[in-house]
């Protein structure tokens, strides 16, 4: 008969595992809490407040439930300022991952300048977007623009092009254009560096030595995954445009270029209307957290294939 | 410096030729260069009758089997084997999802496609496979499907670079076996670039050896194996390794009275202060003194088990000089370390090559001067 001592090595693995979690739980928590402090709670005190008239410096609040989101679909101005973000998005977005695609292709099929370039086109992301929409804002002048002075020499009309309402959005969202390209390119770069060589070799054998075929067999399925994140970045910093906004045209001309952050912003600092500003909140975070969910949880799962 | 310098191979149709040598020979170099991926400043390369030294890659009806399979991860097997065939033969129009229905003849094409497809399938038994994703597969079905792709258009020239080399050892070994049958059966001409010494003998027409971009050798197995051109050469086709004795330290021993019955490798050129006497583990033996036989003095290093046979390693008391003999793996026991035993080799396998071999002929097998 064998004895086999049933204590020692039961109660060991568990222990193990019990200490690994709890040091794993204690290596994780100070990141948790900062994340819970300084993201979770103040997004659930803007959930909280937009179902309450809370008005800044007031003493007490009412709860008055969906009020503030009606209010909020019902006012003329926050339906415009959602229309013009959304018109904003729907530009910006594709124009600036379709050019941060081709300017990545361009830079990369060259050798010579291909530093230089790399570093021209990322110049906007790491300047001061505040101090560059001044410069814009002398380069657009309607008389001593930049701008301007090229378009009467070549013989077209001058343009107010931050106070005529039917091109100050688009003049930002050239500008919003200029900004993202660069980020959208870099990304592009190093997504296609990461592409095997010999992949392309291989394609090259099978027939697709160059131009479309190659980018069609390898480089845009292969890109798959950078484009998604592209993608779901440039759109949430397309919805966020603000600073464009504030620097350059208050929202104006009568409102032309109002967007979803400047508004909240006008309606929580300027008017004191903090739940309808709430609400308005929520419904971005809705928006931005809509698309970053869609990303992880769905696309992601299709566009990774090794 | 160039990679690869004054290189000339011939292969006739149907061939399987090997090239082998050390890493960073030329060796792939060469095979890319054929295919059109290196640019080549100099020569011609000739497929059949034209010169394909101009042509693009996919202009030279060659095949291509990278090491790493390069398959296109996001397209399933079925895709990646037709990829060459929807390359070649469909329109950028009709490969599209939906406007190719449009294209006249496009759906003719694509059941051709798929008719060659479903063929080669059947002949590498990867049927079951076809609507997986490369991920999804082992190596061995991986490195299947990159064959087929390979294989699919029917090329005049095969060329395989090390695509037995992400395989582990049991299953390179079935996979060489059927690669060679498989040639066999399709006939292809075939480069097969691999730095396994016991791969290339094993499934090769001829072997040509490479070393520092030049062609060294170029022959059978067996004239590889039996007549080396050169010490590296000889060296590189030696399992474990080739034993190397400096002539004079030979001819020191056997002017000592060790060697009497070895009279014959008592030569001028053994007393040649360059030159090396080199022979193969498997052509020595190793004798205990009491067996009174003439050899050469050595003491036993240490012995390594390999299944069958074992090696044992000695070294010469006079200079140091590390040989290996193979033995019966089942005598291992019999020989201790530090013990003392004699050495025999036969002379009619051994060569006496020159110490500073850098003018070795190319391509041209020398009958290195056996003893």
């Amino acid at each position: 008969m064998v004895a086999v001592p049933d204590t020692a090595l039961h109660a060991l693995p568990d222990a193990t595992h019990n200490g690994e979690g709890r040091a794993g739980m204690m290596l994780a928590a100070p990141a948790a809490v900062l994340l819970f402090v300084l993201l979770f709670l103040p997004s659930c005190g803007v959930l909280v407040m937009s179902l309450t008239d809370y008005q800044f410096g007031m003493p007490s609040f009412d709860v008055v439930g969906l009020a503030n989101y009606k209010a909020m679909l019902a006012d003329p101005r926050v339906r415009n300022s959602f229309y013009n973000t959304a018109l904003y998005v729907g530009t910006v977005a594709p124009v600036s991952i379709a050019l941060g695609l081709l300017l990545a292709i361009l830079i990369e099929a060259q050798v010579r300048f291909r530093g230089l370039f790399r570093a021209v086109f990322f110049l906007p992301v790491t300047a001061t977007l505040v101090a560059m929409a001044t410069a814009w804002e002398v380069m657009l002048h309607p008389s001593f623009g930049l701008v301007n002075t090229v378009l009467s020499e070549l013989g077209f009309a001058r343009q107010r092009f931050l106070t005529d309402p039917d091109i100050a959005l688009w003049s930002l969202a050239a500008i919003g254009v200029w900004k993202l390209v660069g980020y959208n390119t870099l990304l592009f770069i190093a997504g296609m560096s990461t592409i095997p060589r010999d992949l392309y070799e291989a394609a090259s054998i099978d027939g697709a030595e160059g131009g479309w075929g190659r980018f069609a067999l390898v480089t845009w399925p292969l890109l798959a995954p950078v484009t998604l994140f592209v993608t779901t970045i440039t759109l949430i910093r397309a919805f966020s445009e603000f600073e464009t906004v504030a620097v350059l045209t208050h929202g104006g001309p009568n409102g032309a270029t109002d967007m979803m952050l400047y508004t909240l912003f006008e309606e929580a600092f300027k008017y004191f209307d903090i739940g309808l500003a709430s609400a308005i909140a929520v419904t971005f975070l809705g928006f931005v957290g809509a698309l970053s969910i869609l990303k992880v949880g769905y696309f992601d799962r299709r566009v990774h294939y090794v | 410096m160039a990679a690869l310098d004054d290189v000339s191979l011939d292969v006739a149709p149907g061939e399987f030729v090997s090239i082998i040598g050390p890493s960073g020979c030329g060796k792939s170099t060469l095979l890319r260069s054929i295919a059109g991926l290196e640019r080549v400043d100099a020569g011609a390369i000739l497929i059949g009758d034209r010169d394909v030294r101009h042509l693009s890659p996919s202009a030279r009806e060659v095949a291509f089997v990278f090491q790493s399979y390069a398959l296109y991860p996001h397209l399933t097997c079925r895709q990646n084997l037709a990829a060459p065939l929807v390359m070649r033969e469909m329109s950028a129009l009709g490969r599209a999802r939906f406007l190719g229905r449009l294209v006249p003849g496009a759906s003719r094409r694509r059941a051709s496609i798929a008719e060659r497809v479903a063929r080669i399938a059947g002949q590498l038994q990867i049927e079951g496979l076809l609507d997986r994703r490369p991920d999804q597969l082992s190596g061995g079905q991986r490195q299947r499907v990159a064959l087929g792709r390979a294989l699919i258009r029917e090329p005049k020239l095969f060329l395989l670079d090390e695509p037995l080399a992400n395989l582990d050892a049991a299953l390179r070994n079935t996979t060489r076996a059927e690669l060679h049958a498989l040639q066999r059966r399709v006939g292809a001409t075939t480069l097969f670039v691999t730095h396994d010494q016991a791969e290339a003998m094993a499934i090769s027409d001829r072997i040509a050896i490479m070393f520092d971009g030049k062609l060294r050798q170029i022959g059978t197995p067996d004239q590889l194996y039996r007549h080396p051109a050169d010490l590296d050469v000889a060296r590189f086709l030696s399992q474990p390794w080739l034993n190397v004795i400096p002539a004079h330290v030979l001819a020191e021993a056997l002017a000592g009275g060790l060697g009497g019955g070895m009279a014959a490798t008592r030569d001028a050129a053994l007393r040649q202060a360059g030159s090396v006497v080199a022979f193969r583990p498997e052509h020595a033996s190793i004798h205990r003194p009491k067996d009174r036989v003439q050899g050469l003095g050595v003491e036993i290093v240490r012995a390594e088990h390999a299944g069958a046979d074992a090696n044992l390693f000695v070294r010469l008391p006079s200079d140091g000089t590390q040989c290996v003999v193979r033995i019966a793996s089942a005598e291992i026991m019999g020989w201790q370390p530090g013990a003392r035993a004699l050495l025999r080799f036969d002379p009619e396998a051994a060569w006496i090559f020159p110490l500073q071999d850098a003018s070795a002929d190319v391509a041209v097998p020398r009958a290195a001067g056996a003893v």
